[in-house]
């Protein structure tokens, strides 16, 4: 049954005429209703993500009213500490946190599939030493790495995302490893070697390809988490300075001003974190059932009993520590 | 050295007719076991097997699952590596060639696969993945002509051309398997080893695919290597077949002969679990019905690895594995009860 | 079973020791250490005078003699060296920012954390499979779609937001302060409301991948031909609901619960910051704010010790729980 589901969709993806991208994308909402809610509230994100200006009313970084201003038609949510305007803010801080959850994940699963490839391919001495060094960095939590990270590397924007996108490469080279090695068992793949494919052929044309869907899936899966390591990080004061409008600096400067504002400063940008996370998180869980339902289950990875079990949803819980 | 110096002859004069010699391969995976992954047995999946192909001949290489047979296709093409013995392909020992000296052979030899869902490339259309060999070994001069010999190859195996388009999940099961046929003869090969060409297949369709493959061979003048478990597919193409057990040869002959009178006890075996559609027939011949399940290849029985499971064993069969003898003129046997 | 266990018991210290070296060496590559970190904060001489206790130097003599105080003199391989010679001795060095040895630190800390930990992943159980089970028992229910909600909420809305949002409520509604830490037996009533509302919060976060693997694994149980069979021979749904399926479903919840140590570590170190519990996490944040590396390294050492040990622990469990699990 999953093959009837799986393949028309699957085929989307190198389906090359828009209305077929279309139909595809309508069939997806019509089969996921919450993976489309998590679509558009990740769109809204997004957007605001990348025209802050148009939708935030004042400058984010000014001081435009009185500290503390209760919220008014000019300014939405109020005023911060410093008289600053929150609902603009928290429109730039969008930008901030997407932009470091696109960034690092992108180039965690990069540098992840890259790795799987040649090390689950060549096997060997070089994989067993991947191996063996994703062990020893998955022993530690991520959040525990990164602080550790940020300690060496001093916190800045780079460094944060740098950072993320490190604790994200070992479950995910572990995932992908594992994908890498049972593609390398299909029967195509040893087709490709009795026409005398090269292995360069045989990684671009028959590995490569079958990886963009888990590629997708995982990405969309761990940016929520990866927003959430952000902010936490910024909001335990080790990630992005303290003045830089990002969400974990506003909800902990927030807590900060409970005697003074209340609750007024810290309820708005908690919810834009959870929506965005939210959002990441149904997407990814409607990607993953409609374009490889061998992953279903609680986590990525995750497909039968084995003794290797404990392994997989270990790799599949670590994409999203709290 | 002067039996190395015959043996060389005989390789250099047989190979007129032989396409594939195969000489005592051995094929053994590692069993670790223990703190450190001491290496303390093999699976013995092809145990010293030696056989011959002749051009424009049809092998068929019959046993159960777990025989070895699928190992031995693959250690014949080279997409797995043997642990001993010799590959001959027209008078050249392939094990000894570097993959780049090997790639002329690449293109001789093609295989096709048993499952026609999990051998085709999900997500390239089969117009790309037929003609991708004509692009790897830059078969095709031009756009055009690449074009030509695609649409001719769906042709030459009863598809239409104008379904290069499409990706495999559109197609059926046979349909499928013509696609991975045609993607195999796109480079012109001598030899074809197919495993297990129709058993994944609907029985209506079986025939189907067997008769193309027949009518490829008198077309293309090709020799197969037919790897099967089910002996009535052997019987509808088989010039020669190789009865295999546990990674031994237990009986070869040709097909008629071995389907009249089938010598090893094994074979006779095989043989009773093919229906005969003839009632009288049926219901007069012996059943002989193999009981317990095929012992476990990393730890044979001694001597005869069939003894555990024969009918007519006795206590000499324990000793020492048979050697393959000729029994009756071209018919070859390895049991000494017969 | 038995070499398997060995094997897994042998890669421990292997594996600790790759981490020692991992994290050791990563502090002591990065471009100005702790001295240089100190001497920008408070300037030469004033510090030197604070820590060596000696007066008047140059200011390059100054940060050789305090270099040489903290070790920090000597190449990075006789520093490693140094320190795991002193670590198999049980000493762990002293902390840079105020002499305290890392012992005494982690001792003080330790049990704050470990009681938060425990009761939260207690809390995380009770929460998150009950409430696993239910949802599968009526799927597609009111009760289910408010429990997978529930459980999303769990997964995506970071530990610090709820916890902030349960400290600014109960600072401004209540006037709550959280009390300092004190050991359960001297007296409950204080540990109890200094600890719970952070545990409730770990629980909380924990709990909702338990819920969400509890669920789908019921439903994945309930699907197989065996549960076919047993409704087909007439038995009661209660029956084949909690006799049959919910034993093969718990299977890989356990797994997971033993595997959330991680999370349940990840979760505590912001809690602890956001309501002041005195734990390791807290000392963690702390030390990595003031980069005082012996504190870093020997609560990174304790935190990867503790999930190895909770990993191996859980694979053995699983093997004698499920006796399809051959391990050779």
């Amino acid at each position: 049954m999953d093959r009837v589901i799986e393949q028309p969709l699957e085929a989307a993806f190198v389906a090359r005429l828009p209305r077929e991208w279309a139909r595809a994308v309508w069939r997806f909402a019509r089969l996921k209703p919450l993976g489309a809610l998590g679509a558009v509230l990740i769109l809204i994100a997004v957007v605001a993500a990348a025209f802050p200006y148009v939708f935030a009313t004042h400058d984010p970084a000014r001081i435009v009213a009185a500290p503390f201003t209760e919220p008014s038609a000019e300014h939405l949510l109020g005023a911060d500490y410093a008289g600053r305007d929150l609902w603009s803010r928290t429109i730039w801080g969008a930008r901030l946190s997407i932009m470091v959850g696109v960034l690092a994940v992108f180039a965690a699963i990069t540098v992840a599939t890259f790795l799987a490839i040649v090390t689950a391919y060549y096997g060997g001495l070089v994989d067993l030493l991947f191996q063996r060094v994703v062990d020893t960095m998955m022993t530690i939590p991520g959040l525990v790495l990164a602080l550790f990270v940020l300690v060496v590397l001093g916190s800045s924007l780079n460094t944060l995302i740098f950072t993320i996108a490190i604790i994200f490469v070992p479950p995910q080279l572990r995932t992908m490893r594992s994908v890498v090695l049972s593609i390398k068992e299909m029967p195509y793949v040893d087709s490709a070697r009795a026409i005398g494919a090269s292995t360069l052929r045989i990684f671009a044309r028959y590995i490569f390809p079958q990886l963009i869907a888990l590629y997708l899936i995982l990405g969309s899966l761990i940016i929520g988490t990866a927003i959430i390591i952000e902010t936490s990080l910024t909001f335990l004061g080790l990630g992005l300075p303290g003045d830089v409008p990002s969400w974990g600096n506003l909800v902990s400067r927030g807590v900060r001003d409970v005697f003074n504002a209340g609750y007024r400063l810290t309820i708005p940008p908690a919810i834009a974190i959870g929506a965005a996370v939210f959002g990441f998180n149904l997407l990814g869980d409607a990607l993953r059932d409609v374009l490889d339902p061998r992953l279903r289950g609680s986590g990525v990875g995750l497909t039968g009993r084995s003794a290797r079990f404990a392994e997989q949803i270990q790799s599949a819980e670590r994409g999203r520590p709290s | 050295m002067t039996t190395e110096r015959a043996e060389n002859m005989e390789g250099a004069r047989t190979a007129q007719d032989d396409l594939v010699q195969v000489k005592d391969l051995q094929m053994y995976f590692p069993i670790t076991a223990g703190l450190f992954r001491r290496r303390v047995g093999d699976i013995k999946a092809v145990d010293g097997i030696s056989l011959n192909i002749k051009r424009g001949q049809t092998l068929a290489i019959v046993g159960e699952s777990g025989s070895g047979k699928t190992t031995l296709g693959r250690a014949i093409l080279r997409l797995a590596k043997p642990t001993g013995g010799e590959i001959w392909f027209d008078g050249v020992n392939i094990l000894r060639l570097s993959g780049r000296q090997f790639m002329p052979y690449r293109q001789r030899m093609q295989v096709i696969f048993q499952d026609p869902y999990s051998s085709l490339h999900p997500r390239m259309t089969v117009g790309s993945f037929v003609g991708e060999p004509l692009v790897v070994h830059r078969l095709a001069a031009s756009k055009v002509e690449y074009r030509r010999r695609v649409a001719e190859l769906f042709r030459s195996v009863g598809l239409d051309p104008a379904m290069t388009g499409r990706y495999p999940h559109e197609f059926s099961g046979g349909q499928r398997q013509r696609i991975g046929i045609a993607r195999a003869l796109a480079m012109q090969p001598e030899f074809i080893v197919a495993d297990e060409p129709v058993s994944a297949l609907d029985v209506s369709v079986q025939a189907q695919i067997l008769n193309l493959l027949a009518d490829l061979q008198d077309q293309f003048g090709l020799t197969y290597m037919v790897i099967a478990h089910d002996l009535s597919v052997v019987r509808h193409i088989a010039s020669r077949v190789v009865v295999m057990y546990l990674g031994k040869v237990m009986e070869i002959s040709s097909a008629k002969e071995l389907f009249d009178d089938p010598l090893h006890p094994y074979t006779q075996a095989l043989m009773s679990a093919v229906p005969i559609p003839d009632p009288r027939v049926e219901r007069a011949r012996q059943r002989q019905i193999l009981v317990g399940d095929i012992p476990s290849p990393a730890n044979p029985p001694s001597g005869c690895v069939f003894h555990t499971r024969c009918p007519i064993a006795i206590d000499e069969c324990r000793g020492e594995a048979p050697a393959l003898r000729e029994t009756k003129p071209g018919h070859w046997t390895a049991c000494i009860r017969v | 079973m038995g070499t398997y266990v060995l094997r897994r018991l042998m890669l421990v210290p292997l594996t600790l020791f790759l981490i020692s070296l991992l994290f050791f060496f990563m502090l002591r590559t990065i471009p100005g250490d702790f001295v240089d970190f100190l001497f920008a904060e408070e300037g030469g001489s004033g510090i030197g005078q604070r820590i060596t206790g000696q007066t008047g130097s140059a200011e390059e003599e100054w940060e050789r003699l305090v270099r040489e105080r903290y070790g920090l003199a000597d190449p990075i391989h006789v520093q490693y060296v140094r320190w795991t010679s002193h670590l198999a001795t049980g000493d762990l060095g002293n902390s840079y920012v105020n002499q305290k040895p890392v012992v005494d630190v982690i001792r003080e800390r330790l049990p704050a954390t470990v009681q938060l930990g425990i009761m939260g992943l207690i809390g995380s159980v009770l929460l998150g499979v009950p409430l696993g089970i239910v949802s599968a028992r009526f799927p597609e229910s009111k009760l289910d779609n408010l429990v997978r909600v529930l459980s999303l909420g769990g997964l995506t809305t970071p530990a610090f937001v709820i916890a902030a949002v349960i400290v600014v409520v109960l600072s401004t509604q209540f006037y709550w302060v959280t009390p300092d830490f004190v050991p359960f037996w001297e007296d409950p009533v204080t540990n109890l409301s200094n600890i719970a509302i952070p545990a409730a919060v770990v629980s909380f976060t924990a709990a909702a991948p338990i819920m969400r693997l509890t669920r789908s694994q019921m439903l994945e149980v309930l699907g197989q031909d065996y549960i076919r069979t047993a409704r087909a021979k007439g038995l009661a749904e209660g029956s084949v609901f909690y006799k049959h399926a919910l034993r093969n479903a718990l299977l890989p919840v356990i797994t997971l619960i033993g595997l959330s140590l991680d999370r349940l570590i990840a979760g505590s170190v912001i809690v602890e910051v956001v309501f002041g519990v005195n734990g390791i996490g807290a000392a963690l944040v702390n030390a990595a704010e003031t980069r005082d590396f012996p504190v870093l390294q020997a609560i990174t050492l304790l935190i990867g010790a503790a999930v190895l040990f909770a990993n191996l622990l859980v694979d053995i469990t699983y093997g004698w729980i499920d006796p399809r699990i051959r391990y050779d």
